[in-house]
């Protein structure tokens, strides 16, 4: 294990990929709402209101769009998450390297600057995610480091993946349990929970 | 200027600034803003049969006020021999009686200065400042010519510009040189300090841990970083970008949340190297600036390189005088302040400030110092219009146990508006980077 993590590191890293893949499978889901809007449902947007948990306190499904992909007001809001992503980041650059974090920034200034009203827009938001979990993948020389980032990664695409009903969660599912078992966290089976995995990032991991 | 520094080039090089985070962060109206600092592309250029010159005189300055510090915190030889009054060290905020005694790992105390200069319009450099805090802005320099390269590769084909990019290496060889034995480290107070994409970027850069006060703790005599594991790992030298006050709330500010607590301890047992060394304010006072020059010629015993603005100290009976009788053409500032803040020029003032500003300076002569208000170059900035703007010079220092290296580059400020001679980050100003080139190659 890098010998030079702490547990505020964990735990930043481990939300950073959270937040990552928050604002990509979010994203896809948009994309499909906003698809089905158009020609078969203009309240589809109150499905996926429900399936993620917020209030539906839009007028119509443009005022959700826009209000859903960038009122930074809006703790939920998909600019936030990345936003949230990128606070993650900042507080880890020595640990991400500057090749890595510039994708993270690029994907929040290409998002501040997207018109909503023009959804295939968002895909360069996309492009820059990807991007950076490449440029993970690529550059960064401590496994763990990766590997702590990648289970937050599997971890969204769980809770996302439930409420969606996407098929990739089982994947996930089987990678999160590999990769437990390779850091050796040691959860009965019928403890690992996402609550109990969120628990072992909070800034208790590890005392002793 | 070389064809390829024009405004598309410079589009882009603002494009990846935002990309890499290069920002600072400012407080107004008691919030917290991150900007951009504004970069301009058209370097100030030094040639280097002129840098050789500065190079000599900066590692000259900043010898003698390390040598002023291991004096000041021993046997305060300069204050017997009545060049400095002893009242100037006391007074200052930055003096901690408390260090007496305390030496750092090797007699380092000014391990990374930034000395500011302007340049007269006559070609001379003056000194208008010593930083050996907590200096910051190397880094963006750094960046600044990193991506300056990519955007404008002709340029670097074209010129002998001197490297600055290892800037991070001759940070991590003085911190090589200092560690009593551990990793290295930079401790951060925190996300929203205005420097922290600086912080970030040494720590990636150097090679050092960076660290908040939390994952520090001082257990026995050392200083530990604290792994999520539960391990202790030893540390042997701080970079630290927070302020003595806040260091220590066991021997400073008791409210600090910043510090970690009982870190002097182990610095006065020599545990831990502190970069830099923990009371160097009393140095880089406006007040004992003054006196810089006495310095080099009371402690190297050689005739000053590098001149100071013409500077008066009100404390003194024929400089209160000439003071308050050319207070309209002199600039006055506050010793206790710092950041392009205190500083009031005599000419913009309301008789009504103007009366409030004489009657401070004859309560308190030992808070200001007044200088000649410099008529410093203007330096050509990118601009729709061909425009230039008052620039200053920080130069960096650094100070190893063995090795003494002025960085070949700096940090050129400059002002955005037209009304100022105030070039600080925190003011609204902008930066350049700096090229030492040499013409003869």
């Amino acid at each position: 294990m890098d010998n030079r993590l702490s547990k505020i590191n964990l735990e930043n890293l481990y939300w950073l990929g959270r937040y990552v893949e928050r604002v990509i499978i979010t994203l896809d889901q948009i994309v499909d709402t906003f698809d089905e809007m158009l020609d078969k449902n203009p309240m589809a947007y109150q499905v996926f209101c429900e399936k993620i948990g917020i209030t539906d306190t839009f007028k119509d499904g443009d005022h959700f769009l826009s209000e859903y992909i960038l009122n930074e007001a809006l703790p939920y809001s998909m600019i936030s998450n990345i936003n949230m992503a990128y606070q993650n980041a900042m507080v880890s650059r020595d640990i991400l390297k500057i090749r890595c974090f510039g994708y993270l920034r690029n994907a929040l200034s290409v998002l501040k600057k997207c018109d909503v009203t023009k959804i295939y827009t968002l895909k360069e938001v996309k492009d820059s995610l990807f991007a950076f979990w490449g440029s993970l993948q690529e550059y960064l020389e401590s496994q763990s480091v990766y590997s702590i980032i990648l289970m937050g990664k599997y971890v969204e695409k769980i809770d996302l993946g439930l409420r969606f009903q996407r098929g990739d969660m089982y994947r996930s599912w089987a990678r999160l349990e590999w990769m437990m078992s390779h850091f050796e966290i040691s959860l009965k089976y019928e403890e690992i929970t996402l609550q109990g995995i969120n628990s072992l990032f909070d800034r208790s991991f590890g005392e002793s | 200027m070389h064809r390829e520094i024009n405004g598309k080039n410079h589009e882009i090089i603002k494009t990846y600034l935002d990309r890499y985070g290069v920002k600072f962060g400012i407080y107004k109206d008691n919030t917290f803003d991150e900007r951009i600092f504004p970069f301009d592309m058209i370097p100030r250029v030094i040639e280097e049969e002129e840098y050789k010159i500065l190079e000599k005189g900066l590692i000259q300055r900043v010898k003698a006020l390390n040598a002023f510090l291991n004096d000041i915190y021993s046997t305060q030889q300069i204050v017997k021999d009545g060049i400095i009054p002893e009242e100037f060290i006391t007074s200052s905020s930055g003096y901690f009686p408390q260090l007496c005694g305390v030496k750092p790992v090797k007699g380092i105390y000014a391990h990374i200065s930034g000395i500011d200069l302007v340049q007269g319009k006559d070609s001379k450099w003056y000194v208008l400042e010593d930083n050996i805090r907590v200096p910051s802005g190397a880094s963006y320099s750094v960046v600044a010519r990193n991506i300056t390269r990519m955007a404008a590769p002709e340029i670097f084909k074209d010129i002998p510009i001197r490297e600055n990019r290892h800037y991070p290496q001759m940070l991590k060889e003085m911190m090589d040189s200092v560690n009593t034995g551990g990793i290295n480290v930079i401790l951060t107070p925190g996300r929203s300090n205005a420097a922290f994409f600086e912080h970030a970027f040494l720590a990636e850069k150097s090679g050092a841990k960076l660290v908040f006060p939390s994952e520090l703790e001082v257990d026995g005599e050392g200083v530990y970083f604290r792994h999520f594991s539960g391990e202790k790992i030893r540390v042997g030298a701080i970079y630290r970008r927070i302020s003595d006050e806040f260091l220590d709330p066991l021997a400073f500010n008791p409210h600090s949340l910043l510090g970690v607590p009982n870190l002097m301890s182990a610095y006065h047992k020599g545990e831990v190297a502190i970069v830099n060394a923990v009371g160097n304010g009393v140095a880089d006072d406006k007040g004992i600036y003054y006196f810089v020059p006495k310095m080099v010629e009371y402690y190297l015993g050689e005739e000053p390189i590098l001149e100071n603005a013409p500077t008066y100290l009100p404390y003194f009976e024929k400089d209160m005088q000439y003071t308050l009788e050319n207070i309209d053409k002199l600039v006055i500032k506050d010793v206790a302040e710092a950041g392009g803040y205190g500083v009031l020029f005599g000419r913009d003032l309301s008789l009504e400030k103007r009366e409030a500003l004489i009657e401070s300076i004859k309560k308190e002569p030992r808070r200001f110092i007044s200088q000649e208000i410099i008529d410093f170059k203007e330096l050509e900035i990118i601009s729709d219009t061909k425009t230039s703007r008052k620039a200053d010079f920080r130069a960096y220092v650094v100070m190893g146990a063995e090795e003494i290296h002025v960085w070949p580059s700096g940090l050129t400020r400059y002002t955005t508006r037209t009304d100022t001679f105030i070039v600080n980050s925190s003011q609204g100003g902008g930066f350049k980077d700096t090229w030492i080139i040499d013409s003869q190659k």
